[in-house]
């Protein structure tokens, strides 16, 4: 990733901000309970699906340190986890937004919340897992293991398992999905541009940390050397 | 035949009177009126609604864009200075 070129940010930027015009303006399929609140799908869908993309980046980082040891590999595993954990955060808090007006409670003990929620935990855990230790090859060895650790358990967790049981989740336990609704692509138009504003936000985002710790680590490096 | 002609156009007419009423049934269904904000869209505060999502997301982009150029005069001012350090 080139993170002086500028094209794919400016990109980001306009999708967001298309989004947030057609979101609001565009028709909508009429559905009961949904109404209006049927346009959080161009927001908290797309930001989970934003965060998985940055997710998988992590993990290729991980594995990639696994086998060369070059710590600027630790380093961009772990702010692409770092940014896909904050987006996950905002998904958890946006659905929770929408499951106050369409199912009645900020929160249900529901699968797929449930799945999300344990995710979001074991990833908490691995920059807790990070910051307890001092060595930076030790540091990033086991915490490269853990984050595909981590992600091979988000997989089942968020997409297999909420499928298999009762879900009130559009997608799971028996509920149909979006696809269902969306039969004029009237929604898909908003929705898929929302996703790639998303993750190319994210991936700003997380450049924007991993040159603010490269230029930590210069200088601890110039320190050092005084 | 014209016994099997009566018969036939009756079973017929049936079936059609049958189909439309259950087609009848499923049109009902989907014009039931289903709430949304159209009067608050007919007044325009949609508008509101979207301008305040664009300044939001305006002050976003500026705190991003303002983060970006300090980082990217960070990383000349070390360039620099290792380049003075090499010399």
């Amino acid at each position: 990733m080139n993170w002086k070129k500028h094209w794919w940010k400016i990109l980001g930027v306009l999708l967001i901000y298309f989004v947030l015009v057609a979101g609001f303006l565009a028709d909508v399929p009429r559905l009961f309970i949904l109404n209006e609140t049927i346009r959080n799908l161009f927001f908290h869908v797309a930001i989970w699906f934003a965060m998985f993309v940055l997710l998988i980046v992590s993990v290729v980082y991980a594995i990639k340190y696994l086998g060369k040891g070059n710590p600027l590999d630790d380093i961009k595993s772990s702010e692409f986890a770092n940014v896909g954990i904050f987006f996950g955060l905002l998904g958890i808090l946006t659905g929770s937004v929408w499951a106050k007006f369409t199912w009645g409670d900020w929160w249900v003990n529901d699968p797929k919340l449930n799945a999300t929620s344990i995710s979001m935990l074991i990833y908490l855990a691995y920059f807790i897992l990070r910051a307890s230790i001092e060595n930076p090859q030790a540091k990033g060895r086991i915490s490269a293991v853990y984050n595909i650790f981590a992600f091979a358990a988000a997989i089942p967790l968020i997409f297999i398992l909420p499928r298999l049981t009762d879900s009130l989740h559009p997608g799971n336990g028996g509920n149909p999905g979006f696809n269902n609704y969306d039969l004029d692509n009237s929604l898909r138009r908003i929705f898929y541009p929302s996703i790639l504003g998303y993750t190319l936000l994210g991936i700003w985002f997380a450049g924007i940390r991993i040159r603010l710790q490269k230029l930590k680590e210069k200088l601890n490096d110039l320190e050092l050397n005084k | 035949m014209k016994k099997l002609l009566h018969y036939t156009s009756i079973l017929l007419t049936l079936l059609l009177t049958s189909i439309t009423g259950l087609l009848a049934q499923v049109t009902t269904e989907s014009t039931q009126h289903v709430e949304m904000a159209d009067t608050f869209r007919s007044e325009g505060k949609i508008y509101v609604v979207v301008l305040v999502a664009v300044v939001l997301f305006s002050g976003f982009t500026l705190f991003m864009v303002l983060t970006e150029r300090k980082i990217a005069r960070l990383e000349k001012t070390f360039k620099d200075l290792k380049g003075n350090a090499d010399k």
